[in-house]
């Protein structure tokens, strides 16, 4: 990303502890504008709605609902980047399906964390290797429990099994000889149908159990 | 989560158990009582002494009401051997009572008896408070008390059949005591496991939520690079320690512990990052497999360390399409070329020979400034 403009990226940093706020923004110093921090769920929502950030940063265990609240207030109209401090936890991925477009872990060095956020900021998803192999684990569930959902494409297996496995896009273009935005691209439609999936089966559940 | 939470205490004196347990006996013994009000009225006309029936009927309608009523303010005390001793004594007094009660025979008529169901309760009670021998003992008291009943009956001979008729009413009373007691038992087992494992996942939780949390941010705020390894290194143990701790409920759990071993032992040894994933659904491999699969992975890394200089290692599990577990191993080291590079010792003699003794197979993928991925597949074909 070296064509990033000299406009800085203005960033909501939400978290309930102070200290991993400061830690972030120190790290955010250069490229980058905190137009604003919350420390839990419905402050952060306020937040959001009232600074219009370009990107929110979102601790995944906050008081009042968590990230996944403030995902579900604010994801159609914010790019939010979940935080957390380690990946076993299946409320990332129900923050992923419900349309933030990446975690983050919280260990993550300085510059890289500025990387995937400059990425996320414009407009990719910040899909690393755990998060791939999540989003597998839940199409092979989705396959399992014969849903009928639109299953991932052979191509877009292929793409999602090579990012889990710890392959860069520049890597999975070269060794599947399509151009690197192809491979964005096809991380972007796996995402797409990750979201739809979900939303078919709430409604699904909801049908099946007599939830209006 | 910003505070740590005080582990909740599991409750080990929970009495959520004795007191259905309590609940089930008390309504036991109304139902029991009932019975016998029947049995009065049914039998009345063979009757010695119906003032004695009416009284064993108003004594056992009072221990009723009396155990229903203590139930809510103190169940507990109902399970100390006082009460139980005296609802068995006042169950056996009623077995032998009732002899007195009717005319001479009845008790061995083809006709029932009064005290027959009711004073189960006390048996049952044994077993719940006291354990299952207790149980076992308490209802085998109840063959001697039938001889008194018995006597008390005007009764003195005793041919093949009534000895068998006492001898059942004891083995009967004795197998259930045994059982309601080695039941509970097992209960309270359940119940403690729960409570441990509820108690491990606080802990395991105050501990991610907090320490892990601080933590990370000394690693990644410091400026001391001493300070930062130390804050990685008790990282890196927690991790592991809460790992290990919520594995049991894993069914890939075996093999998952065994590569986060060899991910930790990369990462100390060679001050890398060694991301391990996972997941849940993959198919269960026998010892040797595990064995040889991680044997392979823990070469592959030291061989990303040590020739590659990789500073990232990915290591990806998943069910094979073949039906038994792909793994991979990819570094960002400096990679090689395969067609001029003899690959090294640590990758054909390890990696590839524990793999194809243990019935899988392995590749190795590399490029010049690409790093290097081996991948591994284990398991039925």
């Amino acid at each position: 990303m070296d064509g990033v403009s000299v406009k800085p990226v203005r960033v909501v940093l939400a978290d309930d502890h102070p200290i991993w706020r400061d830690g972030v923004r120190a790290d955010l110093a250069e490229g980058f504008e905190v137009v604003g921090e919350a420390s839990s769920a419905p402050e952060a929502i306020a937040v959001i709605r009232q600074a219009k950030p370009d990107l929110v940063v979102c601790d995944l265990n906050m008081p009042g609902g968590g990230g996944i609240a403030v995902v579900r207030a604010c994801a159609e109209t914010t790019r939010i980047v979940m935080l957390t401090v380690s990946e076993a936890e299946r409320d990332l991925l129900d923050a992923v399906a419900a349309g933030a477009v990446g975690y983050l872990v919280k260990s993550t060095p300085g510059p890289e964390l500025r990387s995937a956020l400059v990425q996320a900021a414009a407009g990719d998803v910040v899909f690393s290797p755990a998060l791939a192999a999540l989003v597998l684990g839940e199409f092979r569930r989705l396959a399992r429990a014969s849903s009928g959902l639109q299953p991932l494409s052979d191509r877009e297996r292929e793409v999602l099994q090579l990012v889990a496995r710890g392959h860069t896009y520049r890597q999975i273009g070269a060794e599947l000889f399509i151009a690197e935005k192809t491979v964005e691209n096809h991380v972007r439609n796996i995402l797409g149908k990750l979201h739809l999936s979900r939303r078919h089966e709430l409604i699904r559940y909801a049908i099946d159990h007599g939830i209006e | 989560m910003s505070k740590l939470r005080t582990a909740a205490t599991p409750n080990p004196g929970g009495a959520g158990l004795e007191v259905s347990l309590l609940s089930g006996v008390a309504a036991f013994r109304w139902v029991a009582w009932a019975w016998m009000t029947v049995v009065v009225a049914v039998t009345s006309g063979d009757l010695a002494r119906p003032w004695l029936a009416f009284a064993l009927a108003g004594v056992t309608l009072a221990v009723t009401a009396a155990l229903t009523v203590w139930l809510r303010p103190s169940p507990r005390s109902l399970l100390g051997s006082g009460p139980v001793a005296a609802e068995l004594a006042c169950g056996l007094a009623v077995v032998v009572a009732d002899g007195w009660a009717y005319k001479s025979g009845h008790v061995f008529g083809p006709s029932q008896t009064l005290g027959v169901v009711w004073p189960l309760s006390g048996v049952l009670m044994a077993g719940i408070a006291l354990g299952p021998l207790a149980g076992m003992v308490a209802g085998a008291a109840f063959g001697p008390a039938r001889l008194f009943d018995a006597f008390a009956n005007g009764v003195h001979h005793f041919d093949g059949h009534r000895v068998l008729s006492m001898a059942s009413t004891a083995l009967v009373y004795a197998l259930a005591g045994a059982i309601v007691g080695y039941i509970t038992r097992l209960l309270r087992q359940a119940r403690e496991e729960v409570a441990a494992a509820q108690a491990r996942e606080d802990v395991a939780r105050t501990l991610h939520d907090g320490v892990l949390q601080t933590l990370a941010a000394i690693e990644r705020r410091t400026a001391e690079p001493e300070i930062g390894r130390l804050a990685r290194d008790q990282e890196r143990e927690l991790r592991d320690y809460l790992f290990s701790a919520r594995n049991g409920r894993r069914r890939a759990g075996d093999l998952a512990v065994a590569l986060h071993r060899a991910a930790s032992r990369f990462e100390s040894t060679f001050q890398g990052r060694a991301e391990l994933l996972v997941p849940d659904d993959i198919p269960r491999l026998a010892d040797p497999q595990i064995q040889a699969l991680a044997g392979a992975v823990g070469e592959a890394l030291s061989n990303a360390g040590k020739h590659g200089r990789a500073g990232r290692v990915t290591i990806y599990v998943e069910p094979a399409a073949s039906g038994g577990v792909f793994c991979s191993v990819k570094d960002d080291g400096v990679g090689f070329d395969p067609t001029v590079t003899v690959e090294g010792v640590g990758l054909s003699g390890s990696v590839r020979a524990r793999v194809l003794e243990a019935g899988g197979r392995a590749e190795v993928h590399s490029a010049p400034g690409e790093g290097t991925e081996i991948c591994l597949w284990m398991g039925s074909a």
